[in-house]
């Protein structure tokens, strides 16, 4: 995987990549981190250098890059960005929101040399096998990113936390860039800050959707939560061994509670046949 | 005049897999499958009646009446939320390949039956034991009174999509962050509400617990608005 750099420094590199002293995947990274931007500053620097290399160095680069290592990146970024949120000492809150950009950053990376390996694949010169070879490392990288994405995104409310920094990567970005890079723009808006922080019960002035947020995962109170236990244990999956305590413990304080639990034990839907005979009530 | 399936059958001419298979279909495509679902519930209207009387057994109240309009509440259960929940599917209730068999879909309604009785009664025995006269002195329904229950059936609905939910967040909460999981279940779920206590029964520190179970809270709230964002997630 390619050493992250910090943004200034793209068009550095590829004035050195002239020189021949940078590597292939530092110039696929700061050549797509010029072509993503909405101002077309860097894009005939970006295209020259690509003029430059040879497929099989590019092939080479897309290989090395290693997708577990930005899904790690990602997960521990997420971590990261929930941890920043719930620090109240400033310098510490510091320190893990970088930790967290730094990951993102891991994930941009890629996102930079695919976009640059698009642009490579479309000179002219290249022959045949040559594109091929370039379109099948980079479907590869790809479709493990996909994966790793998959895994992160939904939890991309953690990164709210990161907003005023994740908005300054993301107002660079041209929009189809923006749109990819879910990373920086995913909940990122004005109106989403304050979030995990008004979830950890910290008092903030929180935008507009995260206090929608917050009313919306309020979470249930214990009396509704006997009968998801009892559905739960009905009908099982991870969770039934906590259903089980949870349960147990209603059931020792309440006799309707008590009466639920023995019924979910013992009267086994499964069981019952067409021609069970209805009981009688017993009052 | 009866709606007919695809194959041009009426649902009485329908075996309970076909039944249930023109149900889904119906349902996926947006088109009315009212006369199927009432069709296909009504053949497991004995054994629900089964499955009431028994929970009305064991709180030793309720009656036939009772029976026949809790067995309505379920099956408008089934059309309003269920079918989605079904089609979704749950690992036990689904067969590994296929669509899902008349038999599941009896299980799955008979399920609704069961909890929805169960949640029927488990209120009422409360609110009974709750009145200074207790039991056996409340007055006949009037329709304001009957308009109020309704209202109380979609709420108790509600809350149970809410608490099914709840427990899919705390199941991965356990799995992902079980030290924070642990300081949760014993504040919230074993409701020991004080933090000492937690601290106490966890071996940790009184500020220990204050941050864990701040973490939970943060952490579950998250969890719930993913799951509420998942495809097929009742609870908007």
């Amino acid at each position: 995987m390619p050493q992250r750099m910090p943004r200034p420094d793209a068009r550095t590199i590829l004035r050195n990549e002239a020189l021949e002293s940078s590597e292939t995947s530092s110039v696929l990274w700061a050549a797509g981190d010029l072509l993503r931007q909405s101002e077309p500053l860097g894009d005939v620097e970006a295209r020259e250098a690509l003029a430059r290399m040879t497929p099989a160095a590019a092939c080479g680069a897309l290989a090395a890059i290693d997708a577990s290592v930005c899904a790690r990146a990602l997960s521990q970024a997420l971590e990261s960005a929930f941890d920043a949120g719930l620090e109240e000492d400033a310098e510490v809150r510091e320190r893990l929101e970088q930790t967290a950009m730094d990951g993102l950053e891991q994930r941009d990376v890629v996102d930079c040399v695919l976009c640059a390996v698009a642009t490579f694949d479309g000179r002219a010169d290249l022959d045949s096998e040559e594109a091929a070879s370039l379109r099948e490392a980079a479907s590869v990288l790809r479709g493990a990113v996909v994966v790793a994405d998959a895994q992160a995104r939904p939890k991309g409310r953690s990164l709210t936390a990161l907003n005023a920094r994740r908005r300054e990567r993301a107002d660079v970005l041209d929009d189809v860039a923006r749109a990819t890079a879910w990373w920086w723009s995913d909940f990122a808006g004005e109106e989403h800050d304050g979030l995990v922080e008004l979830l950890g019960g910290l008092d903030v002035d929180a935008g507009e959707a995260a206090t929608r947020d917050a009313v919306r995962s309020a979470i249930t109170s214990g009396r509704d939560a006997l009968g998801a236990a009892l559905r739960v244990l009905d009908v099982g999956g991870p969770a039934v061994d906590d259903a089980q305590r949870w349960a147990r413990s209603a059931a020792a304080r309440s006799e309707a509670d008590a009466i639920a639990f023995e019924l979910s034990r013992t009267l086994r839907v499964e069981a019952i046949d067409d021609d069970a005979q209805t009981p009688s009530i017993g009052r | 005049m009866a709606e007919r399936s695809r194959d041009g059958l009426a649902p009485a001419d329908l075996d309970d897999d076909a039944l249930l298979a023109e149900v889904l279909a119906r349902r996926d495509a947006g088109r009315d499958g009212r006369e199927h679902v009432g069709a296909l519930v009504e053949r497991w209207r004995k054994p629900a009646l089964y499955v009431i009387r028994r929970v009305q057994q064991s709180y030793r109240m309720g009656s036939v009446d009772d029976a026949a309009e809790l067995f309505q509440e379920a099956a408008a259960k089934l059309v309003e939320r269920g079918l989605a929940q079904f089609r979704g599917g749950s690992p036990s209730e689904l067969p590994p390949e296929g669509p899902p068999s008349g038999a599941a879909g009896r299980v799955f309604f008979l399920r609704i039956v069961k909890h929805t009785a169960i949640d029927h009664y488990r209120r009422h025995h409360e609110e009974l034991a709750a009145k200074p006269g207790g039991e056996g002195d409340a007055p006949e329904t009037s329709a304001p009174e009957a308009a109020v229950a309704e209202r109380r059936a979609r709420a108790s609905a509600a809350r149970q999509d809410a608490a099914d939910l709840y427990w899919r967040a705390f199941s991965r909460l356990r799995a992902d962050h079980p030290g924070e999981a642990d300081a949760w279940e014993a504040y919230h779920h074993l409701d020991l509400d004080d933090h000492e206590a937690c601290a106490k029964r966890l071996g940790i520190t009184v500020a220990s617990s204050y941050k864990r179970i701040s973490r939970a809270q943060a952490r579950l709230r998250l969890i719930l608005l993913e799951l509420q964002a998942e495809p097929g997630a009742s609870l908007r």
